[in-house]
C-alpha cells in the first residue's frame, strides 16, 4: 500500500476524469463571496465604459481561465459595456479570439471596433503595460490582432486612448507577466479597480491583494469559473469540469490515505 | 574594457535613470524613461527573431550532422516555419491558421499543463506521510482544501469544509504569502542594486559576482 506502482495511480486519475465527463453527477456549486464581489463589481460598471480583459495566458490555462473570460464578455455585452482584449502572453491574442468565436453569434448586434477589440499580443511585458498607460496605440505599435491599424476609424478607439480611459481590469493569468504587474501599473497607480481570474496553483500568492483591496474579489481558477457561470446563469465547460475535479480530488485523498495506512502499518512491523 | 565596463555603465546609467523617474519625478528623467520603455519594447520584439536564429541554429547542425533524435529537430523546424509562412501568407484569421493552430497548439500546450494531474496525483501519494506533528498538519490542511475547493466536499460533508476552506486561504495562507512575499521583494531590491553597481555580473555570462 506504500509503494503502489505510479501506473497504476496515473490510470485510475484518467478513468475518474473519462467517467465525470461521461456521468455527469451535477453536484451542486455554492457561489464563493470573493467571486460575488468580483461579479458585482463588473456589474455595477455603467453603460459604454470599458472594461480590459488581460489576456495573460497560454492554451494550458484554457480549462481553467478561458470560461470565465466568456462569461465576463457575456456580461459586459448585456450591459452594454465594451471591451478591450489585450495581452503580455504570446498567446493572447489567438485566446481572445476562441472567445470570440464563440461569443460574436450570440450578440449580432456587437460590432467589433464599436464594441470591442482584440488588440492581442504585443511584446515588452510590463514595460509594454506601461507604455499603455500613457498611450495605448503606441504600445500596440499601431495594429491590432486582426491586423486593423490603430485607432483607424474604431468608436471604440475613439474613447479609448491609454488605459487611464479603462473603468475596471480583469487580468485573466497563469503566471507572470500577470497580476502582479495590473496592481502595480494600472490598479495602484490609477486608482483602476480591478480582479483577476488565476489558475488555481497560482491562487495563494494572490490573496495578500484581495484582503488589501488591490483587488475586487478574485476568480480561484475552474471553481471561481463555474461559479461566474453560475453567476450569469449560463452554465458551461467549468460547470461541468467540476465534476471531474471533484472526483480527481477523492481518488488523490484516497491514495493519500491508502499510503499513510501503508506507511503506519510499516512502521509497526 | 568595452566587454564588461560598457555593460555595466549601460546599465547603471540606464537604471539610474528608472530609479530617478519612478521616485523622485523630475521632468526629463520621466521623459526619458518613457523613451526606455519604447527601447524595451523593441528590444524584446527583436528577442523573438534572436529566438529564432539559436533554434535554427542548435536544430540546423542537429539534423546536418544527424545526431541522436534529429527527426524530432526536422519536426520543429518545419513546424516553426510552416506556421510562419502561413501567418505571413494568409493571415491570421484566415481559417486555414485559426484550424492548425486550434488542433495543434492549442491541444499541445493544454496537454503539457494537463498532465500535471497525474504528476500531482503521484507526488501526493509519495509525500503527503503522517512523518512528523508539521507534516499532519500540513496533510490535514490539504485535505480541507482539497474537498473544500470541490463541490463534492461540500455536498457529503456539509458547508463546513468551504468555510474552513475560506479560513484557510484568507488567514493563515495570507499571513505566510504577505511574508514571503515581502522577503522576495527586498531580496529582489538587493539583488537589483547589486546588479546596477556592478557586483553581480553573472548576465555577463561566467560564474558571476566578483
Amino acid at each position: 500500500m506504500a509503494n503502489i506502482d505510479r501506473r497504476i495511480i496515473y490510470v485510475i486519475m484518467m478513468l475518474a476524469v473519462i467517467y465525470a465527463f461521461i456521468k455527469p453527477m451535477g453536484l451542486p456549486i455554492t457561489v464563493s463571496q470573493h467571486t460575488k464581489t468580483a461579479y458585482n463589481a463588473i456589474d455595477a460598471l455603467p453603460a459604454g465604459s470599458i472594461l480590459v480583459l488581460g489576456m495573460d495566458f497560454s492554451a494550458g490555462g484554457i480549462p481553467e481561465l478561458e470560461p470565465a473570460g466568456k462569461a465576463i464578455f457575456y456580461q459586459c455585452m448585456k450591459n452594454n459595456v465594451r471591451v478591450v482584449f489585450m495581452g503580455m502572453w504570446v498567446m493572447a491574442g489567438d485566446m481572445a479570439e476562441r472567445i470570440l468565436t464563440e461569443m460574436e453569434p450570440l450578440f449580432p448586434d456587437k460590432k467589433y471596433g464599436v464594441d470591442y477589440i482584440n488588440i492581442g499580443y504585443k511584446a515588452g511585458g510590463a514595460p509594454m503595460l506601461e507604455k499603455a498607460v500613457d498611450d495605448i496605440v503606441l504600445a500596440a505599435v499601431g495594429i491590432d490582432h486582426r491586423g486593423n491599424a490603430l485607432p483607424g476609424n474604431m468608436a471604440i478607439m475613439q474613447d479609448f486612448k491609454s488605459l487611464k480611459d479603462v473603468s475596471f481590469w480583469v487580468c485573466l493569468s497563469t503566471g507572470t507577466p500577470g497580476t502582479g504587474d495590473w496592481i502595480r501599473i494600472v490598479g495602484d497607480p490609477l486608482k483602476i479597480k480591478g480582479t483577476t481570474d488565476i489558475v488555481s496553483v497560482s491562487i495563494p500568492e494572490q490573496m495578500p491583494y484581495v484582503q488589501s483591496g488591490q483587488l475586487t474579489g478574485i476568480i480561484q481558477g475552474m471553481r471561481g469559473s463555474a461559479e461566474y457561470e453560475l453567476l450569469i446563469k449560463r452554465p458551461g465547460r467549468a460547470v461541468a469540469g467540476m465534476d471531474a475535479q471533484s472526483l480527481t480530488h477523492v481518488v488523490i485523498l484516497a491514495f493519500i490515505l491508502l499510503g499513510n495506512l501503508g506507511y503506519l502499518v510499516r512502521k509497526k512491523s | 574594457m568595452v566587454r564588461k565596463e560598457l555593460p555595466l555603465a549601460i546599465t547603471f546609467i540606464t537604471g539610474g535613470i528608472v530609479i530617478l523617474a519612478n521616485f523622485l519625478a523630475p521632468a526629463w528623467f520621466v521623459q526619458t524613461n518613457k523613451d526606455i520603455t519604447v527601447w524595451y519594447q523593441i528590444v524584446t520584439a527583436l528577442f523573438c527573431g534572436l529566438g529564432v536564429v539559436n533554434l535554427c541554429r542548435i536544430h540546423g547542425k542537429k539534423v546536418s550532422q544527424k545526431r541522436e533524435g534529429w527527426p524530432f529537430s526536422v519536426v520543429m523546424l518545419v513546424s516553426m516555419f510552416g506556421f510562419m509562412l502561413i501567418a505571413l501568407y494568409v493571415g491570421q484569421q484566415h481559417q486555414l491558421y485559426k484550424n492548425l493552430y486550434n488542433n495543434t497548439i492549442v491541444p499541445l500546450n493544454a496537454t503539457m499543463y494537463s498532465i500535471l494531474v497525474f504528476y500531482i496525483a503521484s507526488a501526493a501519494y509519495r509525500a503527503f506521510r503522517v512523518r512528523s506533528a508539521e507534516a499532519t498538519i500540513l496533510l490535514v490542511t490539504a485535505a480541507i482544501v482539497m474537498l473544500g475547493k470541490a463541490p463534492i466536499g461540500e455536498a457529503v460533508l456539509g458547508s463546513w469544509v468551504a468555510s474552513w476552506t475560506t479560513w484557510i486561504f484568507d488567514v493563515p495562507n495570507t499571513a505566510g504569502m504577505r511574508g514571503i512575499q515581502l522577503g522576495a521583494t527586498l531580496g529582489g531590491i538587493a539583488m537589483a542594486l547589486r546588479v546596477l553597481i556592478g557586483i553581480e555580473r553573472a548576465h555577463f555570462g561566467g560564474t558571476g559576482g566578483e
